[in-house]
């Protein structure tokens, strides 16, 4: 019984999302068959669903990267947002992705210094910053798209698209959309930094943040500076999630660019177990719910199902947790 | 000028209310970031059981709410607690379920028939809200320095093994705090739907509850300075409205607007920037198991 608590919590998590489902008068069966159709079922949807996972993937690492350096990021979503902001200023001004997908990075990069070195150097608990920041990269998104970079006819509060030749390549699929640079980006970045932690000094300082910080000290390097540039590359990872959304997908910044992919970015970090590699099957599983629920919405006419994501998002979080505390707690009577 | 008085203190009723509970919670040494997500539980179960009842459900409303919230503070309880699990994440995955959860059920119920607030019922009834929460801070006050649980909560967040040699159980003391933050933070979700609209709409709280977890640093983790950390944010916000429905008649610069709705967050971080770790005031064991 008690070998079996993760598989238990598992099961339990994903009986609770059925239930749910249930009361919400859909039969779990059809609602699970529905969901992988909308998710998986044709090209489209795989299109969609990888759409979603590219961006998911980059901010999960961002977030792991500075989980595995011993501080909590919940501010992916404002680094996103920065770093969309940017990518759209950059195309705007110079018609380089490369410039684009730089400035992103750059700008999450920035965003997320702050917390950084507030933690580092004050200890400030960045838990609370980050969460503070995403709300001014989201008040400051709201007044640039009505402001300074809002689209010329001053009609939309959205900023204007960006030009044609800063969009990122593009592999055509029939009449799908295709599948941008962005997908590749987001399926190369878990190997280069699965790659970093296990085979470079770099990626031994950044491990031993959380896990034995006086081993940095011991490799040459204050733990300072370990933290903040783990905390540092999480927000460029983040940053280059909103460049790849806005030159891969959207083209522009309007008030619905992010739609909490931040916050599920610590769901999928989770769900990984903190490993690089695991994040993209762990992106993709949200990625599938959210275009998944969002097709069974209009199929089987089921309003606001597609915010059922969120909340299986929460419930696997307490899954893991919960399954991650009995194994200690099993463990801990075993010695 | 009674006119604009009037509109802070609306404005700060939920605010209050939140800080409030996260004050109780934070000084049994537990960070509640599902704050927000509770938030909206309470003001959708408030909305859902006062929708077409008329002034006569909304007794029942509140202690809905307040029991919601309540469910929530054990389930945060049973993870962080019970389990001994990160606050920071479980606090983010039950966000994540209330947000979720709530939002599902405003798609399904919208175009319902609102809640009467208190205003409209008018007379006595419309100072039950601000009368009650100053009753509720002052019992909230009582609780903390005169009573047994009072000191065993303040124990448990600063010092747990003090409260362990000396008798009391820290873990049973954390459990009934945050039932007490919890539902709390229920009623600051209920003054939305009952006090200042009459009508749930998803995402309502709009980050009230965040911003409630930097108010606990300028209330010094102290029921009466949650009062004035929120009636603060709560002028801020009055300032704010009126600036912004000046600027929509092209008088006031977006600028300034985007200032105002930034700053609360930005004298949050800078608060804690000059505080920096751990000052005094704050519970010594919090976040620690």
């Amino acid at each position: 019984m008690r070998r079996h608590a993760g598989a238990i919590a598992a099961l339990l998590a994903a009986g609770l999302a059925l239930l749910l489902l249930r009361a919400l008068g859909l039969a779990p069966s059809r609602a699970l068959v529905l969901l992988a159709r909308g998710a998986f079922g044709d090209a489209a949807a795989w299109v969609t669903t990888l759409r979603i996972a590219a961006p998911l993937a980059l901010c999960a690492l961002g977030v792991l990267i500075a989980f595995r350096c011993g501080l909590w990021n919940i501010g992916a979503e404002g680094q996103l947002l920065v770093g969309a902001l940017a990518a759209v200023a950059a195309a705007s001004a110079t018609a380089s992705c490369t410039a684009a997908l730089l400035a992103g990075a750059l700008a999450g990069f920035l965003w997320a210094l702050v917390p950084a070195l507030l933690a580092v150097a004050r200890g400030v608990p960045e838990v609370l910053t980050t969460l503070m920041l995403n709300g001014v990269a989201l008040e400051l998104l709201r007044w640039l798209v009505t402001g300074p970079m809002q689209e010329p006819t001053r009609q939309f509060p959205q900023t204007a698209p960006i030009p044609v030749e800063a969009h990122l390549p593009r592999l055509e699929l029939g009449r799908t959309g295709g599948i941008d640079l962005g997908l590749a980006i987001a399926l190369l970045l878990p190997i280069v930094v699965a790659l970093t932690l296990s085979r470079t000094t770099l990626g031994l300082r950044l491990r031993a943040g959380a896990q034995s910080p006086r081993l940095v000290a011991a490799t040459g390097w204050p733990l300072a500076r370990a933290r903040a540039l783990a905390f540092g590359i999480g927000g460029a990872l983040a940053g280059l999630a909103g460049a790849v959304e806005v030159a891969g997908v959207t083209d522009a910044v309007d008030r619905s660019l992010s739609q909490g992919l931040g916050y599920a970015a610590v769901a999928a970090a989770l769900l990984a177990g903190l490993k690089p590699m695991a994040v993209v099957p762990a992106a993709l599983f949200f990625a599938a719910l959210a275009t998944g629920t969002s097709s069974l919405q209009w199929e089987a006419n089921v309003p606001g199902i597609d915010r059922f994501g969120l909340v299986v998002e929460g419930l696997a979080i307490l899954a893991i947790v919960a399954a991650l505390a009995l194994r200690e707690r099993r463990e801990g009577n075993a010695a | 000028m009674t006119d604009l008085l009037e509109q802070i203190a609306r404005l700060a009723l939920p605010l209050v209310l939140a800080t409030l509970a996260e004050v109780v919670a934070e000084l049994g040494g537990v960070v509640n970031l599902s704050l927000e997500g509770m938030m909206l539980a309470g003001a959708l179960t408030a909305w859902l059981v006062a929708a077409g009842g008329g002034g006569a459900a909304l007794a029942p409303a509140l202690l809905a709410s307040l029991a919601v919230g309540a469910a929530l503070g054990a389930l945060l309880a049973l993870f962080v607690v019970g389990l001994r699990a990160n606050a920071i994440v479980v606090g983010t995955a039950l966000h994540f379920i209330c947000l979720g959860a709530t939002g599902l059920f405003y798609e399904r119920l919208k175009g319902s028939s609102s809640a009467t607030t208190f205003a409209e019922i008018g007379g006595a009834a419309s100072a039950v809200p601000y009368v009650g929460t100053l009753v509720l801070v002052a019992a909230i006050v009582l609780l903390l320095t005169r009573t047994r649980f009072g000191l065993h909560l303040r124990a448990a967040g600063d010092d747990p093994a003090a409260l362990r040699a000396a008798g009391g159980s820290p873990a049973r003391t954390r459990v009934i705090g945050l039932l007490i933050a919890g539902a709390i933070a229920g009623l600051a979700g209920a003054t939305l739907t009952t006090v200042l609209t009459g009508t749930f709409v998803e995402g309502m709280t709009g980050g009230r509850g965040f911003l409630a977890l930097g108010l606990v640093l300028f209330a010094r983790w102290n029921p009466i300075g949650a009062l004035l950390a929120g009636l603060f944010l709560g002028s801020l916000f009055a300032l704010e409205l009126r600036l912004s429905t000046r600027s929509s008649q092209g008088a006031a610069p977006g600028a300034l607007t985007f200032v105002l709705r930034a700053l609360p967050y930005l004298l949050t971080i800078t608060a804690l920037a000059l505080a920096g770790p751990r000052k005094s005031s704050a519970p010594g064991a919090l976040g620690r198991p």
